[in-house]
């Protein structure tokens, strides 16, 4: 039973991490708080509800195209939304992302309805078992997916020019523009990058968890707490987060109250705020 | 009567010391400038003074009494106030509110009485304005009531800022480079202001990295270089002083300026 | 000049407001004023958390239910009348605030809002799932109107109908709208106001920022509590969905495009988007998109909200009573 919650925890896990590393890095680099970041994820849902239930693609294309096609709706975002409230109060950045939040998801709720909409692979009925645990193929393809696409972004921030160059600029904007990255563009990439994980995230999961409008609304929630774990605008942070309360959920919920399952989140960001604001791997500012 | 006495302050980040044994002494009635390179460690003192930092070691004694680790609001409500370098004003509210907060610690009628507008009320309310268009004037911002703070001249919003300080009617004010950034004609200004607060008794102690500032101004002046005390006596005395002018201009200019 | 102009015209308005439901008998229109009042005084209560001392609080619609709830619970578990419960729910209304407000308060910024938003969706979860209290997400049911006051002269002021609770929610209205205007000419007020644009400066001029951000924490969650109180006795059904952090939202956007930290502000708010809504009934579909573009909008190109641009643009550029007329 524990093994058993512990690979869902993972899964979930995985899953928190995908979501949460894109929040972390534009929080990072651009100092906002990025409120709309689960309408995103929503988009991402509904991205793989109609290339695959309506278009009838395959799974592993419905995915790629997904991300591709919500990281330039990131983009886009960056450009028409967040640019005009750069470098203006904190509370500007929350109030506008959640102007934008309420715009997508009741856009998508006027065009395509409230219903819950169900996307069917051939992977969800497939389950494996391994030593006493079982697991629906649907949620290891997650996982790895989430891990494979986590390494992606490693290699990309670690080993290439401008995955440095985005790196750079999360440390010290000026520094960076005096050396002659162009912010603009790491500031686009960085939408791009958050976006497009979130967006396979949402496609990755919808299979799981079904798609509607409000999807996105306890996946902002929980991937706030996990940056905060982490530490803002870490992305170490935000992987080993995101598995630390993706593990605590699942096992809480198991072990004291499934009704009371998200609350369990909620607490560790309480506790964490209060203990450690700067959460596990971030700086303690003096 | 020493005012304020620091007693072997030190404050450490990590391996570095900020501030190293500082020990210092101002009297009531002085004015007294505390200057040094970048990174002596003035701003720090002053955060630890004031109470924005606690001290690793040492005391620091305010009118008899130690306030080692009080708290900033407690610091200031003993009659210790400060200005701030960047941000000395509150930017969206008015010049008189500006003013107004500053009278904080002199006002006595709680809110119940501002609900009821009883007479209490009425009375000091009217006596805080006019207490607040006073200290205006003072500082030569009459006219500018009604202004939005972050609306001001650069300079005048410094005067703003020490004209706050001033409504708390303190017994000791701490200014943080209240010239810097300024021009000529301001930095003139702002001299004659500070000059007619240390007429009026109240106790200065100044950060200043502007020189003319600081000599035409104090009368004793403490020097610090990389947290330590480095010197100090009046202006005469800190021009001339060879460990000063290498501290500045550094080696080269020793024999050169000893000339002078 | 102005002045006078500006005290009659509200004479004017107040006389009007009183006599509305004399002269508007439809109670479809008594309701949506009723409404309105019942967003107004919330509005206004958040006002003083967010408007006036800068905290960026998003748990107000939780704790409008924590009012709620215990009024609700007063008036049909215990056998207190709603008079008596009023005081009660806004008392546990306020301890909750400070019990919430005590560690969140010393985190600055986003981490404040994250923290309310944390504690919002728990109260959330809470008020559905502690069925025995809160009745889960059936709710409780059956609330009783207000008990009539009686009047000198044997007549007794009755709050069964929407005629008689439009009167009470004035009441309150004006009531909030009074503190809110006294608060910012008080010492207290200014205090809140000093720590909103400048925490250091605040200090550093003995103002004690973490006591200051809490009075205004729990004065606003009176207000909060009233406005459940009123909420549960009047509608007489609550349940989770009307306490929901998505409910604070529209708060949010109610402060923010009338104004925060003015004093007609958040009844403008209220008023442009309960009445709004209700006038284009048809177009209920829209509306909420209507209501994230006008946010966004709002942040870009009025930042101050409608009272806050209209007050710059007549040339006072003060958000204090300095420059007020009265």
């Amino acid at each position: 039973m524990f093994l058993q919650q512990l690979v869902n925890g993972l899964v979930l896990g995985g899953a928190y991490a995908l979501i949460s590393v894109g929040m972390t890095m534009i929080f990072g680099i651009m100092n906002i708080s990025n409120f709309a970041h689960g309408t995103i994820y929503m988009l991402g849902g509904y991205c793989i509800y109609f290339l695959s239930a309506v278009f009838r693609q395959p799974f592993f294309l419905a995915v790629a195209i997904s991300m591709f096609a919500v990281g330039l709706i990131g983009i886009a975002m960056e450009r028409i939304v967040f640019r005009p409230v750069y470098g203006g109060p904190v509370l500007n950045d929350l109030l506008i992302a959640l102007g934008l939040s309420f715009f997508l998801e009741n856009g998508v709720l006027l065009l395509w309805g409230s219903q819950t909409k169900s996307v069917r692979t051939p992977y969800t009925d497939v389950i494996l078992h391994v030593l006493s645990i079982s697991i629906t193929l649907q949620r290891l393809i997650v996982l790895v997916a989430s891990v494979v696409l986590i390494g992606a972004l490693y290699a990309f921030l670690n080993y290439t020019r401008f995955g440095k160059a985005i790196v750079a600029s999360s440390q010290s904007p000026k520094g960076a523009a005096l050396v002659g990255i162009d912010l603009d563009r790491v500031y686009m990439a960085t939408f791009a990058i958050s976006s497009g994980l979130a967006g396979a995230a949402g496609a990755l999961l919808a299979p799981l968890f079904y798609v509607f409008p409000t999807m996105g609304s306890m996946p902002l929630l929980k991937a706030f707490v996990v940056v905060v774990l982490g530490g803002m605008g870490n992305v170490q942070g935000a992987v080993v987060g995101g598995f630390l309360v993706g593990i605590a959920e699942s096992l809480g919920g198991a072990y004291i109250s499934s009704d009371y399952k998200n609350v369990f989140s909620f607490v560790i960001l309480i506790a964490v705020l209060l203990l450690r604001p700067q959460g596990l791997f971030g700086r303690s500012e003096s | 009567m020493s005012l304020l006495t620091c007693e072997a302050v030190q404050k450490d980040f990590g391996g570095l010391a900020a501030v190293n044994q500082v020990s210092l002494r101002v009297t009531e009635g002085e004015i007294v400038g505390l200057i040094g390179p970048n990174g002596a460690g003035k701003t720090t003192l002053f955060n630890l003074i004031t109470g924005f930092l606690r001290p690793t070691s040492g005391r620091i004694v305010y009118a008899g009494e130690e306030i080692t680790g009080f708290a900033p609001h407690v610091i200031g409500g003993l009659g210790l106030v400060r200005t701030f370098q960047k941000i000395s004003v509150f930017a969206e509210l008015t010049v008189l509110e500006n003013v107004l907060i500053g009278r904080h610690l002199h006002l006595r009628v709680g809110f119940p009485g501002a609900l009821l507008q009883n007479r209490a009320y009425r009375c000091e309310e009217r006596a805080s304005q006019e207490k607040a268009l006073g200290t205006l004037d003072f500082v030569g911002l009459t006219g500018w009531e009604n202004q939005q703070a972050k609306q001001l001249p650069f300079g005048l919003q410094r005067a703003l800022g020490i004209a706050t300080a001033l409504a708390a009617e303190p017994r000791l004010l701490l200014l943080d480079e209240p010239a810097s950034g300024m021009n000529t004609e301001e930095k003139r200004a702002i001299i004659e202001v500070i000059r007619r607060i240390y007429r009026s008794g109240t106790t200065l102690l100044l950060v200043e990295h502007d020189m003319n500032v600081v000599m035409s101004l104090c009368g004793r002046i403490i020097v610090l270089n990389s947290g330590n005390v480095l010197m100090e006596g009046n202006p005469e005395e800190v021009q001339h002083d060879p460990s000063v002018i290498e501290v500045y201009l550094g080696k080269g200019y020793r024999r050169v300026a000893g000339t002078q | 000049m102005g002045n006078r102009f500006i005290i009659l015209l509200g004479l004017l308005l107040l006389g009007l407001a009183f006599a509305f439901p004399v002269l508007v008998k439809d109670s479809y229109y008594q309701h949506i004023m009723n409404v309105i009042f019942l967003f107004a005084i919330s509005v206004y209560g958040f006002n003083i958390i967010t408007g006036i001392a800068g905290q960026f609080n998003i748990a107000h619609a939780g704790f409008i239910g924590i009012g709620a709830y215990a009024s609700a619970l007063a008036t049909t578990r215990l056998p207190f009348s709603f008079w008596a419960g009023l005081p009660l729910s806004v008392l546990a209304t306020a301890i909750f605030g400070f019990l919430i407000g005590y560690p969140s308060l010393r985190l600055r910024g986003v981490y404040f809002a994250l923290t309310t938003l944390a504690f919002g969706e728990i109260l959330s979860l809470v008020f559905e799932n502690w069925i025995s209290v809160t009745g889960g997400p059936m709710g409780i049911t059956k609330i009783p109107p207000p008990t009539p006051i009686p009047l000198p002269g044997g007549a007794s002021l009755a709050f069964d109908d929407k005629s008689g609770f439009y009167y009470l929610c004035l009441i309150f209205l004006l009531l909030a709208m009074y503190v809110n205007r006294q608060l910012l000419r008080s010492r207290l007020g200014r205090a809140m106001l000093a720590v909103r644009e400048n925490e250091d400066l605040a200090q550093s001029l003995g103002i004690p920022v973490a006591r200051t951000k809490m009075i205004a924490f729990i004065l606003a969650t009176g207000f909060l509590s009233v406005t459940g109180s009123l909420y549960a006795h009047y509608f007489r059904f609550i349940s989770p969905v009307s306490f929901s952090v998505g409910e604070s939202f529209r708060h949010v956007t109610m402060l923010i495009v009338g104004g925060k930290g003015t004093l007609l502000g958040p009844l403008v708010g209220a008023v442009i988007f309960t009445a709004l809504p209700e006038i284009l009934r048809s177009t209920e579909d829209y509306q909420w998109i209507a209501y994230g573009v006008i946010l966004m909008l709002c942040v870009v190109f009025l930042p101050k909200g409608i009272v806050g641009c209209f007050r710059d643009f007549r040339g006072r550029r003060a958000e204090g009573p300095a420059a007020e007329d009265r």
